[in-house]
């Protein structure tokens, strides 16, 4: 089954708001917003080259990202890439930890151990620690989806994957098993057209992701993910059938990479026109922004008050993190095994911020 | 009622009672016709008696074909001399029907050598591939050089059921679609994968899944060894025209053990094992050849009797061959060994 959705907030008819209430809509609004503004700062900080590490922008799919994140229950969980921060902030995570995290401090997801990408908070907004190695974390999703159904809990794990990833053995592997077990579990690529440099005509053979689930048994929907009401319909669909004991569904999202592959890469690679058009026609963004105010649920100045408050919380974040400690190299080797109690402990703050 | 085998919407050519099914003219001359026969049953004859080699301890272990005659030898038939088969470690009938040199392919058996003693590159046979799944990504690759080498010849890979849950199945099958590549992917369902039963394998039949990669997937009665030559000439010739792989599901049924390490009594009902005995493809293509006229009794008794002569041989080579030298235990692991082994091995044969 692969649906190719129409636009359905200009469907005569249909519900365009797809059951949600103002203050939700009002809430995906400012979760854009946020995603994008922290992509954007987070970009221009590397350049200055006062960001350390690495970047993975997630720009231009931000309507991926929140609206399948948005579809979850807290209980719920989440396991992304390292380019779906957007779908780690929509289930949760503190933007003031994420940024210490990036700037290697105590306060971060890992107290200061991580490169600074590979953010999560399994134990508390259950979204599993980004592993580089894609898509590693689709058999481990399995995994938690297969302890749910064993243990009778009506819970779901999410994974997320590039369109690169659908070439891997683990991502056959993992979809194989969720179907032939029937485990709540809902399968998300971000099919945003670039695998690094390699397009999707030299990844796969077949028109589009979704109809490979077919070949696994499972449904598949193709959704345009300019339309974030679009995905998390969608989403939440697959969500509450896997929760109903009805399986795994694959869920296709297709958006455009605006950025290179981190934030070392110009991406020279995608045509010119094919970005301009998606950054000018297809921006979950601005499109969202332009659909609430059009649909009377907020006016331009509210816009421009949620515009306000995510940059405020971004210099909020930005200091919080400066002024969060370095970890203290003695503790190095603590928190490798769980019986240390390191990770239940409140962890030194000795270690200055330089 | 007359039992017509697990799934009726595979092709078929000849019935288990051995009446034709529509069109028999597969393409083949009597001479071919009689020669498949000629092959299934020597490679039941020594397939038999590689079990009872392993059990009088002439052979380390052994995994038993017996019950996929049909789908290896008719296979293996459709293939030209330049193609080029990989297979996993069950394909011994596929191998005598490619010609490969049996005592040398039983060296792997024998624990004389890794992997088949015979030449691959002149055999068009690779090496015994044991781990699951990955002769199909050497495949892949074997095919995608004959293509840049416009050599036009194809790749044949076999492998079980329980192999295309791996990882290396999909991203072989992947890159084949994508790179065109000139390869038939051939799954002989045999509804185990040593105690996995194909319910929990795949919740799909396993030919839906080539519609995945982008290429036609076909079920075929693997007991039929002329559906099974049908339906692989096709895809090879499809493969040599360009338009890239095929994956052919041969429905069949091991009806021995995984290997000889394995009792399969523990996980399978007799019942089972019997229903397939009756689905037998040595029979079968017997009855038929012989309705047609095509051969007569006494052809089936040279037959067997050319088999048992021919087995005899084997035996008495298989069993007269010793260990190999000792230096070759390290003689092929590096092009130019390092000097720190070459001075342990030194050290060792000078104690």
């Amino acid at each position: 089954m692969v649906t190719s959705t129409p636009e359905r907030a200009r469907t005569p008819g249909a519900d365009w708001r797809v059951g949600l209430s103002d203050d939700q809509l009002k809430e995906l609004l400012y979760l854009l917003k946020l995603c994008r503004y922290f992509d954007e700062r987070m970009e221009a900080l590397y350049r200055q080259g006062r960001l350390p590490g690495a970047i993975y922008s997630g720009r231009g799919q931000e309507g991926t990202h929140v609206g399948v994140a948005y579809a979850l229950r807290p209980e719920d969980s989440l396991f992304p890439t390292h380019r779906d921060l957007s779908a780690q902030l929509t289930k949760g995570l503190d933007l003031k930890r994420v940024m210490a995290q990036y700037w290697g401090r105590i306060d971060g997801y890992t107290r200061g151990r991580d490169g600074n990408s590979h953010v999560g908070d399994w134990f508390g907004h259950r979204t599993w620690t980004v592993m580089s190695h894609l898509p590693i974390a689709y058999p481990v999703a399995c995994g938690a989806a297969l302890a749910y159904k064993r243990r009778g809990e009506a819970r779901v794990a999410m994974g997320i994957c590039g369109d690169g990833a659908t070439s891997n053995g683990r991502w056959h592997e993992a979809l194989n098993v969720s179907a032939i077990h029937q485990l709540p579990v809902v399968w998300v690529v971000n099919n945003n057209q670039y695998a690094y440099s390699t397009p999707n005509p030299l990844e796969f053979r077949v028109p589009t992701i979704a109809e490979r689930a077919a070949a696994y048994g499972m449904p598949g929907v193709r959704v345009d993910a300019q339309d974030v009401l679009e995905v998390y319909r969608v989403a939440r669909e697959a969500v509450e059938r896997a929760r109903e004991g009805g399986g795994p569904t694959l869920i296709e999202c297709v958006s455009l990479r605006w950025r290179g592959h981190a934030g070392h890469d110009p991406a020279k690679y995608v045509p010119k026109e094919l970005l301009e058009r998606y950054m000018r026609e297809k921006d979950p963004v601005a499109r969202f922004a332009s659909l609430l105010i059009e649909r009377g649920v907020v006016d331009e100045e509210e816009v421009k008050r949620v515009q306000e408050r995510v940059e405020n919380e971004f210099d909020e974040g930005y200091r919080f993190a400066q002024a969060s400690p370095f970890p203290v190299p003695e503790d190095v080797t603590k928190g490798l095994f769980t019986d240390d109690g390191y990770w239940a402990s409140e962890p030194s703050r000795e270690g200055g911020t330089g | 009622m007359r039992d017509t085998g697990p799934s009726d919407d595979m092709v078929r050519h000849v019935a288990p009672d051995g009446t034709a099914v529509g069109d028999v003219d597969v393409g083949l001359d009597e001479g071919d016709l009689r020669e498949l026969l000629r092959l299934m049953v020597r490679a039941r004859r020594l397939d038999r008696e590689c079990m009872a080699l392993q059990r009088q301890g002439e052979l380390t272990v052994y995994p038993p074909f017996e019950g996929q005659e049909a789908a290896q030898v008719g296979s293996a038939f459709a293939l030209g001399p330049s193609d080029f088969v990989f297979p996993s470690f069950r394909e011994l009938a596929a191998a005598i029907a490619r010609g490969v040199d049996v005592v040398e392919y039983l060296q792997y058996h024998r624990g004389t050598w890794h992997g088949g003693a015979y030449d691959p590159i002149a055999a068009r046979f690779a090496p015994i591939c044991v781990p699951v799944a990955t002769q199909i990504v050497h495949a892949v690759g074997w095919a995608l050089g004959a293509k840049l080498d416009g050599i036009g010849a194809c790749a044949l890979a076999y492998f079980g059921d329980g192999a295309t849950s791996e990882g290396d199945f999909h991203e072989a099958a992947n890159m084949a679609a994508v790179f065109r590549v000139p390869v038939v992917l051939f799954c002989q369902n045999n509804g185990w994968a040593i105690s996995v039963p194909l319910s929990e394998q795949t919740a799909v039949p396993i030919a839906r899944r080539a519609g995945g990669y982008g290429f036609p997937g076909v079920r075929v009665d693997g007991n039929d060894v002329l559906a099974v030559y049908a339906v692989t000439r096709a895809a090879v010739e499809r493969a040599r025209a360009g338009e890239g792989p095929t994956l052919i599901e041969a429905i069949t049924y091991r009806i021995g053990p995984h290997t000889t390490a394995d009792d399969a009594t523990r996980y399978r009902a007799p019942e089972e094992v019997e229903r397939w005995r009756r689905l037998d493809p040595i029979e079968r293509y017997r009855r038929f050849l012989l309705g047609a006229g095509i051969v007569g009794e006494e052809f089936v008794a040279a037959c067997e009797a050319e088999a048992e002569a021919w087995v005899a041989e084997v035996r008495t080579a298989v069993t007269a061959l010793g260990p190999p030298p000792e230096d070759e235990m390290v003689a092929f692991a590096f092009a130019e060994p390092p000097t720190t082994l070459t001075r342990e091995w030194r050290e060792r044969t000078d104690a």
